[in-house]
């Protein structure tokens, strides 16, 4: 077992090195740098006294040592476009923000969208079928901006209920949250999944025991139509905790979504980089967790 | 001894698929005493399955259907029960083991409580009790240590040893019937003498009446009191083994005895007889004998008219038209038929 933690711990860096560096020289190839959005604002010479100061006249190799060097003292740097601020605190400010959207949004869309696959598969052709279908195409398919935009004008212009916008107490969480686990119910994949244990042979032992249809279902078909769906819950955590741009610039959350876009867009070189490695760093270790976790639900792959 | 425990008349059992309806079953009669082993023979698509199945029933319906006919398990009419009031019948009175023992446990679920959850399900006891009973139904079936593999999962045994744990399952709350579908089919041929023998020995033990799907009949000979021969979803001959083995008076089973393979000397050089042609197609299935277009002892009559049952002082019957008192005298093809293996030695 620890072997394999500590396997499992140095392949994560090396795949962390490999990813920071391509996404290095991919921010760094894009057109322009940070300070070259101030062209005709500052003089020339500020100018080029500034890529100095960052560094940002050097060839793109000697930044890339520099960078990785500051990286491996646990340095992310300071952001190029927040004045004053490390990436660090950027993360520490948003992180629990987005994450606390993320996991209210999870906990309650998942679940949902769990029961719901089996709901369908239960009811297979029955009108409860074709319901929980419609809610699952739904849920992946209306994009959540416009749902967003729904949810606000019914709620908040209309009947004024709830605040449109902000982060500002629980109040203010509940339209984004919705929002976010809608996108969540989607319970087609439980379903085939449930469909699929239905007519194994372990179902028909169950039923020859004289184990009754409800207890079949949850007690026998449950566990293991879970097991698949347990796999694509690393990456779900890891993308639902680090942020949504669309949800949070919408109702103005200030999360990680939005940092990282706008980091991206204003060519901000170290909180882009720093918000990528994090990202990264959070999904490969979501998917250690589930990995770990998928031994307790399959005894089959238990880890010794 | 001679306790009536099944009796199934004339059984009809259809799937409605989209393609049309598809006669499984199509009138299957046949009892089972206290304590006797029935073995129902035929290829593969003969309805054995189904009407096994249909008897626990275990097919889902739709699309599976009961035309008509009736099962009677101890004085009680089975037909037209609903599902919750089958569950108390299902484990407790009758069980079943199948023929994939690789796939037929819960992969996620200890064996004990496997074992301990049909009892449960059947009888008010406590869990510790019903652990404590799932113990002992392991050292039956003989698993070595049985107390470290009450906590094991079904992955770390071999096929051998599913179904051990099959049969403890099975048998665990002592059903008055224990329905065997191929049991021996997916196993080494070394281990089904064993799996045989402890099935054998069990109903010695606890008087269940076996019904014993096969197409294997070297298992047939070692096990069955009593042979069922079914082809086309019907039952072409049914006798006591000593009859079928011996005295066989279907075309269908002289071609089935004929096509097994024998290790005796007196086989060599003979050819293994196959019997030529496909079984029917069950959405239409044929007017007359269903046997008729691979029998070569075929005659006009049998394409257009079913053959009625010819039964012998001893209970012996078949379906044939050559059984008429009109037909003409044909004599079986000679076997070399020994009973091998089993009772008799």
């Amino acid at each position: 077992m620890l072997k394999y933690v500590v396997k499992r711990f140095f392949i994560s860096l090396l795949t962390l090195f490999i990813l920071a560096t391509v996404v290095f020289f991919l921010l760094h190839s894009l057109p322009g740098d940070p300070i070259s959005s101030n062209n005709g604002i500052l003089p020339k010479e500020l100018m080029n006294k500034l890529r100095a100061h960052y560094g940002l006249d050097q060839p793109v190799w000697k930044q890339y040592i520099q960078y990785f060097a500051n990286m491996f003292r646990g340095e992310l740097g300071y952001s190029l476009k927040h004045a004053n601020r490390t990436v660090a605190s950027v993360i520490r400010e948003s992180f629990p923000v987005s994450a606390s959207l993320g996991l209210r949004g999870l906990a309650l869309g998942y679940p949902i969208g769990v029961l719901l696959g089996v709901i369908a598969a239960r009811r297979r052709g029955k009108p409860a079928d074709y319901i929980c279908i419609i809610i699952g195409i739904l849920a992946i398919s209306v994009p959540s901006f416009i749902l967003a935009r729904i949810l606000q004008w019914i709620f908040s212009v209309k009947l004024g209920w709830l605040p449109v916008a902000q982060w500002k107490g629980f109040k203010y969480t509940i339209l984004p949250v919705f929002c976010m686990a809608f996108g969540m119910m989607n319970g087609r994949s439980m379903r085939a999944y449930m469909l699929e244990v239905v007519s194994q042979d372990y179902i028909k032992t169950a039923k020859a025991k004289g184990v009754p249809e409800r207890r079949r279902v949850w007690r026998h078909m449950f566990r293991n139509a879970m097991l698949p769906m347990v796999t694509g819950l690393g990456p779900l955590v890891a993308g639902a905790l680090t942020g949504t741009f669309v949800i949070e610039t919408i109702f103005s959350i200030p999360g990680l979504g939005k940092q990282y876009v706008d980091a991206v867009k204003g060519l901000d070189y170290t909180l882009a980089m720093g918000l990528t490695t994090f990202f990264a760093a959070f999904l490969i270790f979501a998917n250690f967790m589930v990995d770990l976790a998928y031994g307790l639900v399959d005894p089959r792959v238990r880890i010794e | 001894m001679n306790e009536r425990l099944l009796t199934v008349e004339d059984l009809r059992v259809s799937f409605d698929t989209y393609a049309g309806e598809v006669q499984a079953v199509r009138g299957v009669s046949f009892h089972l005493d206290r304590g006797e082993t029935l073995a129902i023979v035929g290829e593969s698509g003969s309805g054995k399955s189904v009407t096994v199945q249909t008897v626990m029933a275990l097919n889902p319906m739709p699309p599976a259907r009961i035309k008509s006919g009736s099962i009677v398990y101890k004085g009680r009419e089975l037909v037209g029960l609903s599902d919750r009031e089958m569950d108390a019948y299902r484990g407790k009175e009758f069980a079943m083991i199948f023929q994939d023992p690789m796939t037929s446990l819960n992969p996620t679920m200890k064996v004990g409580r496997q074992i301990a959850e049909g009892i449960l399900m059947h009888e008010d006891i406590s869990r510790q009790e019903a652990q404590e009973r799932a113990l002992n139904m392991l050292r039956m079936v003989g698993l070595p240590n049985p107390e470290l593999n009450m906590v094991r999962f079904p992955h770390t045994y071999s096929g051998g040893m599913r179904q051990r744990i099959m049969i403890a399952i099975a048998l665990a709350c002592n059903p008055s019937i224990l329905i065997a579908d191929e049991p021996t089919t997916a196993l080494d041929v070394t281990i089904q003498a064993q799996i045989l023998e402890l099935m054998n020995g069990l109903k010695a033990e606890l008087g269940t009446g076996i019904i014993l799907i096969t197409h294997d009949l070297g298992v047939v000979a070692r096990m069955a009191d009593r042979i069922a021969v079914m082809y086309g979803g019907q039952i072409v001959e049914c006798g006591s083994a000593d009859e079928i083995f011996y005295d066989p008076l279907h075309p269908y089973t002289w071609g089935l005895l004929g096509s097994m393979p024998s290790t005796g000397v007196r086989r060599e050089g003979k050819k293994l007889i196959a019997i030529p042609g496909t079984p029917p197609d069950l959405f239409a299935p044929p007017p007359g004998c269903a046997f008729a277009a691979r029998c070569p002892h075929c005659m006009k009559i049998c394409t257009q008219t079913p053959p009625e049952q010819s039964v012998t002082e001893s209970g012996h019957y078949a379906s044939c038209w050559l059984l008429d008192k009109r037909a003409p005298q044909v004599e079986p093809p000679e076997f070399d038929i020994r009973k091998e293996g089993g009772r008799d030695e």
